[in-house]
């Protein structure tokens, strides 16, 4: 066996294929969070992981150790009790943008008011999948989606602020840049506090297409040619992927 | 003399779901989707970008290695 699947113990692969649509960059997290328990040598019986509701929500199913798929918006403070039970445990939360930052956005505030060490995964597809494709918190200005047919009129949440308003890691990475994506989420599992991994994911059929990207490649390229990647900077630029700096740790 | 073939890519196809991804990412156009499925050719370089980028492990990489013989004489 090349080296190069062996974080496949860490998922059911019984349960392959994945419900998601062609090209769609959920399962590309799926790997990179996988791959990075492998690369940190974790017990699965020491390994969390919740998801909330969405095609991102369907992620948990899909590890083969403890997880939990539970109500909408409610990923985080399910996540923030378990590790209240037992504080040995590596808990995880892989979920969307909608549900993390929508309907769950009070409970992101909250937790990282209080830095509850959980490592957060947010499969940011810039919109609402699952149901469509309607404008998420994260769909940028001028953006047309479902809801938005003459263009996004609302700025998307800064995640970036909010996170690093209560000093706890925040690092933001692409579907395309995979490897750097593996190594924001290793050092996301490493820190002592709350950490948050922004992961730039291409939802090809209910966004990609409706703004004229052709295939999940060409959404791929985009993120290629337009983010660089910092990871030295204290705040990341709107074209900047990285790790930033987190004072007192 | 053609050059040799450096990895063998074994493709599942129950979980390949021709997003076409992995073709346009392969830097020897060693994939291709062939009336609705994805076939692979001969001129794998084991660069790993096919398995790397499928978002549906779909596909693995097994290199193949060659061993160095000296001609004779
Ligand atoms: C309480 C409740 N409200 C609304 C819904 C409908 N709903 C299902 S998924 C979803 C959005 C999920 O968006 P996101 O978290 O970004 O996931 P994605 O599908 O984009 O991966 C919504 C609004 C629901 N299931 N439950
Ligand atoms: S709707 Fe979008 S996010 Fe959901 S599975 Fe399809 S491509 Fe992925
Ligand atoms: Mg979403």
């Amino acid at each position: 066996m090349e080296d190069t699947v062996r974080f496949k113990r860490f998922l059911k692969e019984g349960n392959l294929p994945t419900p998601w649509c062609p090209g769609c960059g959920n399962g590309q997290v799926l790997k990179s969070l996988a791959q990075a328990f492998e690369e940190l040598n974790l017990d699965k019986h020491q390994v969390v992981v919740v998801s909330g509701i969405g095609c991102a929500g369907r992620s948990a199913g899909f590890f083969d150790l403890d997880s939990v798929h539970t109500a909408h918006g409610r990923a985080i403070p399910l996540a923030e009790g378990i590790k209240t039970a037992n504080e040995n445990l590596k808990v995880v939360v892989s979920s969307g943008d909608g549900d993390l930052l929508g309907i769950g956005g009070n409970h992101l505030l909250h937790a990282t008011r209080r830095n509850t060490p959980l490592t957060i995964v947010c499969y940011s597809n810039e919109i609402y999948g699952m149901t469509g494709g309607q404008a998420s918190p994260t769909t940028r200005l001028n953006t047309k989606t479902l809801t938005t047919p003459e263009g996004n009129r609302d700025v998307p949440f800064n995640v970036q602020a909010i996170i690093k308003a209560h000093n706890c890691f925040y690092a933001r990475s692409t579907t395309f840049h995979l490897p750097h994506l593996k190594k924001c989420i290793v050092e996301a599992l490493r820190h002592p506090g709350l950490s948050f991994v922004d992961v730039i994911t291409q939802c090809i059929v209910n966004n990609g297409r409706r703004i004229g990207f052709k295939d999940a490649f060409e959404m791929l390229m985009y993120y290629k040619n337009n983010y660089k990647i910092n990871d030295n900077a204290e705040f990341l630029k709107d074209n900047e992927i990285g790790i930033t700096r987190c004072a007192g740790v | 003399m053609p050059r040799q073939k450096k990895g063998e890519v074994a493709i599942n196809h129950d979980y390949c779901k021709r997003c076409n991804i992995c073709p346009q990412f392969c830097p020897t156009k060693n994939l291709e989707i062939v009336g609705g499925k994805l076939v692979s050719y001969d001129r794998c370089i084991a660069c790993f970008n096919c398995e790397r980028y499928c978002p549906d492990l779909a596909i693995e990489v097994v290199k193949i290695y060659h061993v160095e013989t000296t001609p004779a004489g």
